[in-house]
C-alpha cells in the first residue's frame, strides 16, 4: 500500500493550526504572572504570561489599555480575558488580551499560591512555631467587625459554654480596601497593650463570617501573615469560608472553621467543668474519708490492746502513790521521833556533868568486878566438891571395879574387839581374849556349851 | 506568686486528688493537701458560678485602648 497521507505545505498547515486554535480559544480567561513586559513606541504592551511550568506570549493593544484599573507590571498576578491568535509569518501563537483582571478568582488563586509558597519557604507555617493556647482561657480578644454575624455567633457560643470568659472586641474591617491594614493594626496594637501590661489576653481571634475568595482577601495579605507570625499572643483564625485555607489560617496558631467553631474549640464546656470539679471533690473526700476511717480503726485497735494494760497500770500508779504517801508519813514520824530523842538527849547532857557520870560508872564497874570475883571463886569451889562426889559414884559403877571383884570379860577378834556374851559367837579352836583386873589371857575355845535358857 | 486562675486551680486540684488517691503522703500532709483541695474546689465552684462577664469593646482613646461595654447594637448594620 502506498502512503495515502496528505502532504501539507507550510502555509496550509499553519492556516489549519490558526483556524483550529482561534476557533477553539476565541474567548478565554487565563491566569498567570506578568513578566518581561515591554512597551515599544507603538504603545502596545508585550509580555509573557507564565506560571510554574509554562509560558505564553501576550499582547495588550493600546486601545484596550484605557480600561485598565491599574498599570500592569512584572510580577503581577492577573487574569487575562482574550483569545489565542496565530501570527502566520512567524509561526507564533500568542494571547490577544481584551481585559486584565487583578482580582478575579484565578488571579487571586495564583497570587495566593505564590505567597503561600514564599511564606512557607520563610518558615511562617512551621508547626513548631505554633503557640499553645491555654485550655481554659480567661480573656479572649476578638478582632472583627463589631456588627457582623461572626461576633454574634462567637459570643453566643462562648456564653453558653463558659460565660466566665472575658471577651473583648477589637473593631476592625474584615473586608474591603482597609481590611488588611486594620487587621494588621489590631494584632500589633493588642500585642503592644499586652506588653505594656494593660491586657492579659490568652488569644487573639480573627473573626469573619463566610464569604467568597475575593471577600477574604484581607486574610491572604502578606503583611497580616507577618503580623500574626510576630504576635506573642496566640492567634486564632476563625474565618468561615468555602475555599480550603487562607494565608492567615496557615500562619495562625490555631485554625477554626468558623467563628462559632472557634468558640467551641477555645472554651471548655462549663457543665463538663462543673462535673469535673464535682468529681474531683468527691474523689478527694472519699479518699480522705477512707484514710481517716483506716486511722480511726487503727487507733481503736491500739486502744483495745492498751486497755488490758491500762487498768493495772492505773492500779499500780495508785498503789505507788499510796505507798509514797505512807512512806513520807512514816519518814516524817521517824524523823520527828529522832528529833525528840535528840532533844531529850541534849537536855540530859546539859543537865548532867559527863565526868560525874563517868565516875559513877567506874565505881559501878569496880563493884561488879568484885562481885564477879566472889561469885567465880564460890562457883569453882562448888564445882570441885561436885566433881569429887561424882568420881566416887563413877568408881562404884566402873567395870574396872567389877573386874577387881573377880569378874572377867571375854572378847574376840582383832582391832576393835567384840565382847562375847554367848557360846554361839565362837567356834571350837578359835582364839579369844579374856580381860582380867590386872591383865589379860590369850585362850583357845575347846568346848562350846549353850546354857539351856538360851535355846 | 502566679495569678490564681481557674486553670491553675483545676490543674492543682487534679494533682492533689491524684496524690491523695495514690496514698503515698503522710496523714498530716494528706490533711494539709485535702484542706488545700477543699479550698480549690470552693474557688473553682465560685469561678464557675460567677456572673457572666461583660463583653467589652476595645476602643482607642488617647493612644491607649479603653474598654467600653459591648452590646450587639454597638456596631452598624453592615457586614
Amino acid at each position: 500500500m502506498l502512503n495515502q497521507q496528505k502532504i501539507f505545505s507550510v502555509s496550509e498547515l499553519t492556516r489549519s493550526i490558526k483556524s483550529m486554535l482561534e476557533g477553539r480559544f476565541s474567548f478565554i480567561s487565563v491566569a498567570g504572572e506578568i513578566s518581561g513586559l515591554r512597551r515599544p513606541a507603538s504603545g502596545h504592551m508585550y509580555f509573557t504570561l507564565k506560571d510554574d511550568q509554562a509560558q505564553i506570549k501576550a499582547v495588550l493593544f493600546k486601545m484596550q489599555q484605557r480600561y485598565l484599573s491599574q498599570q500592569p507590571k512584572d510580577g503581577d498576578m492577573v487574569v487575562c480575558l482574550g483569545r489565542v491568535s496565530v501570527y502566520e509569518p512567524r509561526g507564533d501563537y500568542q494571547l490577544i488580551i481584551d481585559s486584565l483582571d487583578y482580582h478575579g478568582e484565578g488571579a487571586l488563586q495564583l497570587a495566593f499560591e505564590q505567597l503561600k509558597k514564599r511564606l512557607d519557604a520563610e518558615g511562617l507555617f512551621d508547626q513548631e512555631l505554633k503557640k499553645p493556647i491555654p485550655p481554659l482561657p480567661e480573656h479572649l480578644v476578638l478582632v472583627t467587625s463589631p456588627s457582623g454575624a461572626a461576633v454574634h455567633d462567637f459570643i453566643r457560643i462562648a456564653q453558653k459554654r463558659y460565660p466566665q470568659v472575658r471577651i473583648s472586641v477589637y473593631p476592625a474591617a474584615v473586608q474591603g480596601e482597609q481590611a488588611a491594614k486594620e487587621l494588621c493594626l489590631a494584632v500589633s496594637e493588642i500585642n503592644l497593650e499586652q506588653k505594656a501590661g494593660r491586657l492579659a489576653a490568652d488569644a487573639i481571634i480573627l473573626c469573619r463570617g463566610g464569604g467568597s475568595a475575593e471577600d477574604l482577601q484581607a486574610f491572604n495579605n502578606e503583611e497580616l501573615a507577618w503580623e500574626i507570625y510576630r504576635s506573642t499572643i496566640p492567634v486564632v483564625s476563625a474565618v468561615g469560608h468555602e475555599i480550603d485555607f487562607t494565608i492567615a489560617d496557615l500562619v495562625a496558631d490555631l485554625r477554626a472553621p468558623t467563628p462559632s467553631g472557634a468558640a467551641e474549640m477555645l472554651l471548655p464546656d462549663g457543665q463538663a467543668l462543673r462535673e469535673h470539679v464535682a468529681d474531683l471533690s468527691h474523689r478527694m473526700q472519699r479518699t480522705m474519708q477512707e484514710r481517716l476511717n483506716r486511722h480511726q480503726e487503727r487507733i481503736r485497735l491500739y486502744r483495745q490492746k492498751l486497755s488490758g494494760a491500762a487498768q493495772p497500770v492505773d492500779t499500780l500508779l495508785l498503789r505507788m502513790d499510796h505507798m509514797t504517801e505512807n512512806m513520807e508519813h512514816a519518814m516524817q514520824a521517824k524523823l520527828a521521833a529522832c528529833q525528840a530523842r535528840l532533844d531529850r538527849a541534849e537536855n540530859r547532857l546539859k543537865r548532867n556533868n559527863p565526868l560525874l557520870v563517868l565516875n559513877l560508872y567506874q565505881q559501878r564497874i569496880k563493884e561488879m568486878q568484885r562481885r564477879l570475883h566472889r561469885i567465880g571463886t564460890r562457883l569453882i569451889n562448888d564445882k570441885e566438891q561436885e566433881l569429887i562426889q561424882a568420881a566416887g559414884i563413877l568408881e562404884a559403877v566402873s567395870p574396872l571395879s567389877t573386874l577387881a571383884r573377880g569378874y572377867a570379860v571375854a572378847r574376840k577378834g582383832t582391832g576393835r574387839r567384840k565382847v562375847i556374851t554367848s557360846p554361839a559367837q565362837v567356834q571350837i579352836g578359835e582364839a579369844i581374849e579374856v580381860l582380867l583386873h590386872q591383865g589379860w589371857l590369850e585362850c583357845e575355845v575347846t568346848q562350846v556349851e549353850l546354857s539351856s535358857d538360851d535355846l | 506568686m502566679a495569678k490564681r486562675t481557674f486553670e491553675n486551680a483545676l490543674t492543682k486540684l487534679d494533682r492533689i486528688t491524684a496524690e491523695l488517691e495514690q496514698g503515698d503522703l503522710g496523714l498530716d500532709n494528706s490533711l494539709k493537701k485535702f484542706d488545700e483541695g477543699v479550698q480549690l474546689v470552693q474557688f473553682c465552684n465560685e469561678k464557675l458560678e460567677e456572673a457572666r462577664s461583660q463583653v467589652e469593646l476595645l476602643l482607642k482613646k488617647n493612644d491607649t485602648l479603653t474598654a467600653t461595654p459591648f452590646t450587639e447594637k454597638s456596631g452598624g448594620m453592615s457586614d
